[in-house]
């Protein structure tokens, strides 16, 4: 492979500035005494500030977070037994789909946690 | 739109860590900075908006799923591109195979003057082949390294650069 095929094949990451030092100072040094080379990079910026462009998404970023959202929902919902004139409180969520349990007591508006499990730890 | 709360988790390895936890608000902080990135680079493969949606919500499906099976061995972004990249190309061959309908791209608005060049552009870039489109993506919109390039798309950085060549020789010829 000559010189100046090394040198095009690696032009993108040069004009990006994604090139490994070596390689950046060779294509540096190559592109000072190479006429074809400089016109090949020219071409090559021409092309990257076309595909910079960018298509509109529009609301695809929140529809698809909902979606997602959906089909991470808990299959068992919450359980709540309490008694306003005690001002006790007994609540149960577990997720099967999150493996989530967690339980917890209100006594008289006060929150006291009495249970709290994941199937995976972080 | 997610509103995930930070636990202080700065990097997208650690949130990684606490998704395979089940950690949900981790989930939402990684979709945040990470789905449009993930769009943007699947709608530049698939071309049509609503498979790019149907491929980035499989793709988080599977990120919430595996985020276990993480290694750390490459950054989290590439792993999650390079899944990405997987399913769209599955979602490409089951459209071959007539398996599914193929939606036509969107046609849009009418363009305006200014408008007229990006869509003469994007009109070029859709001529490519994928494997072409998804290459100049990672490399001239993503500005990614070689190595990351290669191992988001499982190939040689041989053959990256390979593509990457034909790739910016043909649109160089479109754009004359």
């Amino acid at each position: 492979m000559t010189s100046c095929e090394r040198v095009r094949e690696l032009i993108p990451w040069y004009i990006t500035g994604r090139i490994e030092g070596v390689d950046a100072e060779m294509v540096d040094g190559h592109l000072e005494g190479c006429a074809t080379c400089r016109a090949e990079l020219v071409e090559a910026m021409r092309v990257r500030a076309a595909t910079k462009t960018e298509v509109p998404i529009g609301d695809s970023i929140d529809r698809v977070w909902g979606q997602v959202d959906a089909q991470l929902a808990p299959d068992i919902s919450s359980i709540d037994i309490g008694s306003f004139l005690l001002g006790l409180n007994f609540g149960v969520v577990a997720g099967r789909g999150s493996g989530t349990v967690r339980g917890s007591l209100r006594v008289l508006g006060r929150d006291v946690p009495i249970l709290g499990r994941r199937r995976k730890e972080a | 739109m997610p509103d995930g709360r930070s636990h202080g988790v700065r990097t997208d390895e650690q949130l990684l860590a606490r998704i395979a936890g089940a950690d949900r608000d981790a989930f939402a902080i990684l979709y945040e900075r990470h789905a449009e990135r993930i769009l943007r680079f699947v709608l530049r493969i698939v071309r049509t908006p609503h498979l790019a949606e149907e491929v980035l919500q499989e793709t988080m499906m599977v990120v919430w799923n595996e985020a276990d099976r993480f290694e750390g061995r490459s950054k989290a972004t590439t792993w999650m591109l390079g899944i990405a990249r997987n399913l769209s190309h599955n979602l490409l061959r089951r459209e071959a195979r007539g398996t599914r309908e193929l939606d036509p791209p969107a046609a849009g608005e009418d363009p305006g003057p200014s408008a007229e060049r990006a869509v003469l552009i994007e009109s070029a870039v859709s001529r490519l082949s994928p494997r072409l489109r998804e290459v100049l993506h990672l490399v001239f919109y993503e500005e990614l390294t070689l190595r990351e390039v290669a191992e988001i798309l499982g190939i040689p950085e041989g053959t990256v650069k390979s593509r990457m060549h034909h790739a910016r020789k043909a649109l160089a010829k479109e754009l004359r």
